[in-house]
This record gives structure tokens, C-alpha cells and sequence, in this order.
């Protein structure tokens, strides 16, 4: 009992004391503290930060970058102060500033594909034929293709919590050899490359992401009001993303490059990937105020849902479903 | 025929590439109701050869004939009392660790039948009202005389005691001495007694082994000339005593 | 006599209560301080979230399921174990094996394991299953022949000088002079087998038929229910205070402390 006070003591002295050291001077911050995920749809901000454009728009800042494994780690990471600016699906976004948190989106970075692969002799066509036993991988709980499978569930079968307990959360790879192995996994809700990778092993595709939003949704950039409230900062960091999204969708050689090497791939397979069916490099937000609206009237939230500018800064600009159609 | 044969009996170790010999070419016979004392200093192989008689240890070379059979490994021939007080398993009650031998060995048709048994010898031993008590709630001296009701229980051909009271403090080790002599002739066993004491050996033998440090010539096996009533122990007032302490010290300790 | 251990009995629950009172106080002092809920949520709210998943069974119904698993990993380990550690010292050969084993598995962590768990038995119990069975066995393995290793020769030698020869002298003799490290086996069994499971639930989500409480703490960390997940926390420091005291305690008093044993 006494090893408890003691630990409970030390705990309470040490949030003190981080509690304390978080006042910075907000004019200049020395260094910002950026994270991102693995897989193309982050491209943008690999893009940006290989080419050095945020170095060079914001000399004396120290960048420091970290690779985190999902929205949920994000939100973490956010929340205790180790983070400036991230890189994530919205949904996690948003269960955050449901429960209080005082970051927001600032821009998009990407539209990618998602589709629900599964395998051919399965015998599954849509979501009804999907038995107990078989499972559904989506990278996390929480997750867009979490929330997209919920939707096309309460769409197609009236029951957005439907498919909850064929869930099994599993990182793409993973998922990718468990559909290939022959298992329970029946579904991988995937995202790129993987997405091609099953199709050319022979899975096909019975769900995407238009069918359950009617259009994709972002990646997007999310920022914390300290970040937000340095207009040259925060400036800067949208115009370089900006940057980088144009050079991708110009199909720049040294970018294309870039990205080959990152996700050890041919510039070929690049050039595929880039013009997949429904993938869009784009700053505006897609699908937020419906995923949004969506998870506050299925308990995903535990609030109602008030509005785009609500869970954004002002930069964010709301993306149209026919401007992406027309982009394609 | 006599109880036990010692034929030629050898005990040599190697230890480290180090042949090392505890004892050679011994032999001796024993005829049932003797108490055997065997005596000597430490290292002359007086444990190694209780060790061999009781199975535990495969001789080098000779052999050891208990009834005429050679003795191969340990189990229901003899009894073998210990000098540690930890000879008890401390999970099994004082009554516990004298039945459950017998019903080991078969010498009792079911456990309430083990338990009278049991009872009875604890009661020899004047322990009868700790028969529920666990080993580490009795002193040394009472461990040994559980230890001593265990291998009475069983009614061996022959008891093997290597030191058992070495470990007493001296009243206790007196007190134990007359209890073991009275139960010798009362109950008609055969008793080989390990000890280094001299006069441990005099006051409880019919017999005497003397093992020396020396060659195997200066070894004595002889009936022990101290006379004393029969059950009692031999004292410094028994006739013929002295001599027969410098005797056996001049083996022991030349 | 009796008095007296009542008395003392009433002065440990005192000093629980107090302990667990003043533990709360110091938490929810520390809740008012810092004032983020999500970091730090107020005591009140974790107590109001556990009573909650206790009344409406939610919690009770993940605690069942993760204590059933456990229930039947620790069988399947306990077996194992036995058969090899009777193996071991029944055939001399044998007892080399299962050290080499025990050297080479035992720090092999069971998460590392379940990815191929996962392939060769698919989803679903078994491979929560095999993962724990790992990680108890090696470690219970490893305690229950270095207690064999460990009896004292004399043990040994008063049990076979009164008859007792192979598996009878294990089971009879050897089992009961290493209770102690047998005991400390299953402590160590006991708890890894909680962390395999959680773990591999935090990380794979629900992989048997339905979730246990790593999932429950998986499932509500993703959706930032910090109350919820210290409610689960403390039920599973709760399981692990009434197994040590209701279990461990009581087989400890029935056995080694009544005869006198200690390590």
C-alpha cells in the first residue's frame, strides 16, 4: 500500500511539473514537433518534407519528425503536448474534440482510395452475405474505413453496428497476409498500395468509399491553436503542403522519384497508384460535415455534431463531391 | 546363517580425475540382534559404508549380502535413520511420517490400520501426544525420535543409523541413547550404529567396528568387552571400560 | 485469542479503506489541478464509469470472457507442464531438452508470437490461446524443475530408503518439498498469461469470438473514454488483488506456512 502512495505521489509531482514547463514563448517557437503515418496518402507531407520546403519557408525553426501507427496514437500524442501538427483520418479528429480537445483540421493533404477487398470464391457480393464467422480487417477501430464500413452497414442493412463484431483491427500488411493465407479474414477494408496488391492477386472489390459517403474523405492536416494562432507559422506550413500537392499532381520527376523510394515501389506502379480510380491529392477537406454528422447520430460522438467550421480553422475549405468527380 | 555378509567390500570415488578410496577389501558378518557400532575418525569411510549396505551406493568391488541376497538398491531390507533433523518431510504430520512408510511398503492393509500402527510406535517413543504436529513445531530431539518410531514402524531386518544423535545437546543425546537401548532389547532388532564418538560406541554395542585412518590391518572387529545389564548403557563404572577406550582410541585416532 | 484476531482483522480492513480513501482523495485532488479530463479524468467520473459497466454488465461480461481464456490457458499449461517436467526428470536426456527450450523460448515475448499464431490458426481462440500458453509455460516449466533441482538430497534419499522409486517418488516426495517454487510458477504463469492476453487484444483488437478486457481498454482508448479505461484498469488490479489474497494467499497458508517451508 505504501509502494502506492509513493508511485501516486511521484505521478502527481511529475504532471505537476510538465504542466508547468509547457509555457513557451508562442512569437517563436524553436521547434515544432510534426507526425506522420506510413502509405501514400501521406505523400504530401513526405514530399515536403524531402524536398526541405518547410525548412527553407521557416529558417531557425527546428523541425522534428516522428512516424506514429494511427489516428489513435495521434490523438495521444496531441493531447499530451508532444505534438504540434499531425497528419490523420478525420473520425479520430474528431472523437477528440468531442471529448474536449482544442486542436483542429487545417487543411487537407488527400482523398485515397478505400475499398473492401475480398476473396473471389468467398462467395460474398455485398455486405448481407458476410457471415458471423467471417472477418472484416480495418487498420483500427475508429479508423475511416472503420466508419465507411459502418455507413455502407446502415445504408445497405439498417444497422450501422451490423458488422461490429466481425471486426478485427490489423495494420495493412498484416491484413493483406491473412486474406492471402486463407483465414477467417474474409474483408480487408484497404487502403493503397494494398488495394492493388489484392487486385492482382485476384480479390475483388464489393464496397468503396463512394458507396458509402459518395465520396471520399481526407487526410487532413490538424494543427494545435498554438500553431494555428502564428499566422506566418501556420501560413507557411499550408503553403508548402499546397506546394507539395501540386508537384504530385503535376507528376513532377523528382517527386515521383521521391515517392518510389519511400514506399519502395517502380515509378511505374507510382504513376498507377497516383491515378487510381478515386484518389485525389487536394488542400480542400472532403466528407467532414458527413462523417461528422454521421458518427453523432450513431454514438459515435458523444455530442451532436456542429458544423465543418466547428472541428476546423478557418484555412480549412470544404471540399465538393463533384469538384473531386471533376479532378478525376 | 548369518543376517548380514560383508564380502571383500571396496568404495573408491574418482573426484576430479582423483581416485580417492574410502574403503578396501572390507569384510565382516553379522548375525541378527547384534548392535554394531561402527567407529572411526571422519573420512574413513564409516557413511560410505552404512551408504553401501543400504543401497544407496554400488560397490567398486566385493558385495554386501543381506539373507544371503546382495543388497542393489535402497528400499524395504533396512531402515535408515539420518543425522539431520530434516529427515522428516515437513508436509506430512509426525503421525503421518511414520504411517505413511508402512503403507508404502505394504505393511499396513489400509490407512486407519497405519495409523494404530503408527500410534503404537510413537507412543514408544513417548510422542504420542504430538501425532498431529508438523516437524518444524519440534525440536531436534523429538525429530529424532519420530525418525527413530519410522524405521521401528516398519520392523526392518535391520536398522541403519548413521550419527543420529550427533547433533543433540548432551542430555538429550544421553536421553536418546537409553530410549534406543531399551527399545534394542525389547524388541530383538539388528543395529548398525554409525558414530565418532567413543563413548557413544562402548555405552550402546554389542559389537565394535574400529575403522582407522591406517591400512585395513589395523581395523578391529570384535564383540565389545564392556559388560552392562542388558537395556542399560555401559558407563566409566562398568568393568573394563578405561581399557577399552584406549584401546579403541589408540585405532580411531593413532 | 479470538478478540484479538478479530481486532487485527478490523484494523487491516480499516487500513484498506483508509488506503483506498486517501488514494482517491489524492487523485481527484490531482483531477482538480490539473484540470484536463482527458489526461487526468476526476476519480469521480472513473468510479461512475465502473459503476456503470458493473450494473449494466458490460464490464462484467469482457472480465468473464478474458477470465475464461486464462482459465483455460493456465489448464492447458499446467498439463504441459507436468507431462514435461515429469519427462525431465524421468529421462535424463529429456531434462537437457527442456532447458535448451526453456533458454530459447522463455525470453521470446508471447506479442512477437502471435502474428504467426495468427497464420497457422487463423483468428479466433487458439491463437489467443497458443500465445498464452507460451507465455505460462516456460516461465511455470522452468520454476517447477528448478524446485525439483532444489529438494534437499536428504528428502530424496528418506524416500527412497522407505520404498519410493520414479514417479512415485516425484509425486510424492518431490512435488510436495517444491511447492514453494511450484507456487512461484503460477504466480509468474498467472501474470504473464494476463499480459499475453491483453496485449494481444490491444494490438489486434477482438481476435477470439468476442472481446475481452484488452479489448475493452483497446476499444475505449481509440474513442478517448479515459474514465472508462482506468474503470477497466482498476478492475483487472482488482482481479489481480483477490486472486493473491483469495488464491495464492490461502494455498500459501495451507501449505508452506503450515509446514514450516519458506524459499
Amino acid at each position: 500500500m505504501k509502494k502506492v502512495f509513493v508511485f501516486l505521489l511521484i505521478l502527481s509531482l511529475c504532471s505537476l511539473l510538465t504542466a508547468c514547463g509547457e509555457q513557451e514563448d508562442p512569437d517563436s517557437p524553436a521547434s515544432l514537433y510534426l507526425a506522420v503515418q506510413y502509405g501514400m496518402q501521406y505523400a504530401p507531407v513526405y514530399v515536403m518534407q524531402e524536398l526541405g520546403l518547410l525548412e527553407e519557408a521557416l529558417p531557425g525553426v527546428e523541425l522534428q519528425w516522428s512516424n506514429l501507427g494511427g489516428g489513435s496514437a495521434m490523438n495521444e500524442a496531441l493531447i499530451s503536448g508532444s505534438l504540434d501538427v499531425a497528419f490523420m483520418g478525420i473520425p479520430p479528429v474528431l472523437i477528440a474534440i468531442d471529448k474536449g480537445a482544442d486542436y483542429r483540421i487545417s487543411c487537407g493533404i488527400c482523398v485515397p482510395p478505400a475499398q473492401l477487398m475480398v476473396r473471389a470464391d468467398s462467395g460474398i457480393t455485398q455486405l448481407s452475405d458476410i457471415s458471423e464467422q467471417q472477418r472484416i480487417a480495418v487498420p483500427s477501430i475508429t479508423s475511416i474505413q472503420h466508419i465507411m464500413l459502418a455507413m455502407a452497414c446502415q445504408k445497405q442493412l439498417g444497422d450501422a453496428h451490423a458488422l461490429d463484431e466481425n471486426l478485427v483491427a490489423m495494420t495493412n500488411p498484416d491484413a493483406y497476409i491473412a486474406l492471402s493465407s486463407g483465414s477467417q479474414v474474409a474483408g480487408h477494408f484497404a487502403s493503397m498500395p494494398y488495394i492493388a496488391y489484392e487486385q492482382a492477386d485476384g480479390f475483388v472489390s464489393i464496397l468503396d468509399a463512394e458507396d458509402c459517403l459518395g465520396s471520399g474523405a481526407s487526410i487532413v492536416c490538424v494543427t494545435t491553436p498554438e500553431v494555428a494562432e502564428n499566422e506566418q507559422l501556420h501560413n507557411a506550413l499550408l503553403d508548402c503542403l499546397q506546394e507539395a500537392i501540386s508537384l504530385i499532381n503535376a507528376r513532377d520527376e523528382q517527386v515521383l522519384q521521391i515517392i518510389a523510394e519511400r514506399e519502395h515501389i517502380t515509378l511505374e506502379e507510382v504513376e498507377t497508384y497516383l491515378d487510381w480510380e478515386g484518389s485525389l491529392y487536394a488542400s480542400e477537406v472532403y466528407s467532414l460535415t458527413e462523417l461528422g454528422e454521421f458518427m453523432a447520430e450513431y454514438g459515435y460522438l458523444s455530442k451532436d455534431f456542429a458544423g465543418f467550421s466547428s472541428v476546423t480553422w478557418e484555412t480549412a475549405v470544404e471540399g465538393q463531391p463533384s469538384d473531386a468527380q471533376d479532378a478525376e | 546363517m548369518s543376517l548380514l555378509q560383508i564380502d571383500n567390500l571396496s568404495q573408491r570415488f574418482s573426484n576430479a580425475g582423483q581416485q580417492h578410496t574410502a574403503f578396501s577389501e572390507l569384510s565382516f558378518t553379522l548375525d541378527a540382534g547384534e548392535f554394531l557400532c561402527i567407529i572411526g575418525p571422519s573420512g574413513c569411510g564409516k557413511t560410505t559404508l552404512l551408504r553401501s549396505i543400504a543401497g544407496f551406493l554400488t560397490p567398486s568391488s566385493g558385495q554386501v549380502l543381506l539373507n544371503g541376497q546382495p543388497v542393489r538398491s535402497p528400499g524395504q531390507h533396512c531402515a535408515m535413520i539420518f543425522q539431520t533433523f530434516d529427515q522428516l518431510f515437513p508436509w506430512r504430520t509426525v503421525l503421518g511420517n511414520v504411517s505413511y512408510p508402512l503403507l508404502v511398503q505394504k505393511k499396513a492393509a489400509n490407512k486407519r490400520q497405519a495409523k494404530e500402527q503408527a500410534e503404537r510406535y510413537l507412543d514408544m517413543v513417548g510422542l504420542r501426544n504430538f501425532s498431529s504436529y508438523y516437524p518444524h513445531q519440534l525440536s531436534g530431539g523429538m525429530k529424532q525420535r519420530v525418525a527413530i518410531a519410522r524405521a521401528l514402524a516398519l520392523q526392518p531386518s535391520l536398522i541403519l543409523m548413521d550419527e543420529p544423535f550427533a547433533s543433540l545437546d548432551a542430555d538429550t543425546r544421553t536421553m536418546l541413547q537409553r530410549e534406543l537401548k531399551r527399545l534394542w532389547s525389547e524388541s530383538g532388532l539388528t543395529v548398525l550404529f554409525v558414530t565418532h564418538s567413543i563413548i557413544e560406541a562402548i555405552a550402546l554395542s554389542t559389537k565394535v567396528l574400529a575403522l582407522g585412518a591406517g591400512p585395513p590391518s589395523l581395523r578391529l572387529f570384535e564383540d565389545n568387552p564392556v559388560q552392562g545389564p542388558r537395556g542399560q548403557l555401559k558407563t566409566p563404572s562398568s568393568p573394563g571400560y578405561s581399557e577399552y577406550w584406549s584401546k579403541l582410541n589408540a585405532v580411531v585416532r593413532p | 485469542m479470538i478478540d484479538n484476531k478479530r481486532s487485527k482483522r478490523l484494523k487491516s480492513l480499516l487500513y484498506t479503506v483508509l488506503g483506498i480513501g486517501l488514494v482517491i482523495g489524492l487523485w481527484q485532488l490531482m483531477a482538480l489541478l490539473l484540470d484536463q479530463p482527458v489526461i487526468f479524468p476526476p476519480a469521480a467520473s472513473i468510479l461512475s464509469s465502473l459503476w456503470q459497466g458493473l450494473t449494466d454488465g458490460s464490464l462484467l461480461l469482457r472480465t468473464g470472457y478474458s477470465l475464461r481464456l486464462i482459465l483455460i490457458g493456465m489448464g492447458l499449461s499446467v498439463l504441459l507442464a507436468v507431462l514435461l517436467s515429469l519427462l525431465s526428470m524421468l529421462i535424463r536426456p529429456f531434462a537437457k531438452l527442456s532447458h535448451i527450450l526453456i533458454s530459447a523460448l522463455d525470453p521470446l515475448p508471447g506479442i512477437a508470437l502471435l502474428p504467426v499464431a495468427i497464420l497457422w490458426f487463423d483468428l479466433g481462440e487458439k491463437p489467443l490461446l497458443f500465445v498464452m500458453v507460451h507465455s505460462i509455460l516456460w516461465p511455470m516449466l522452468l520454476n517447477i524443475l528448478n524446485g525439483f533441482a532444489s529438494v534437499p538430497v536428504i528428502y530424496d534419499e528418506v524416500g527412497r530408503s522407505i520404498g519410493l522409486k520414479g514417479f512415485h517418488l516425484i509425486r510424492s516426495v518431490y512435488v510436495p518439498a517444491s511447492i514453494p517454487s511450484i507456487l512461484a510458477g503460477f504466480r509468474t504463469g498467472w501474470s504473464r498469461a494476463w499480459r499475453a492476453l491483453l496485449s494481444s487484444e490491444m494490438v489486434y483488437g477482438v481476435i477470439g469470438n468476442r472481446g475481452g478486457l484488452g479489448w475493452d481498454i483497446y476499444s475505449k482508448k481509440v474513442y478517448l473514454d479515459m474514465p472508462g479505461m482506468f474503470a477497466t484498469l482498476i478492475v483487472i488490479m482488482l482481479i489481480g488483488i483477490f486472486i493473491e489474497k483469495a488464491l495464492f494467499d490461502n494455498i500459501e497458508r495451507v501449505t508452506v506456512k503450515k509446514w514450516g517451508m519458506r524459499i
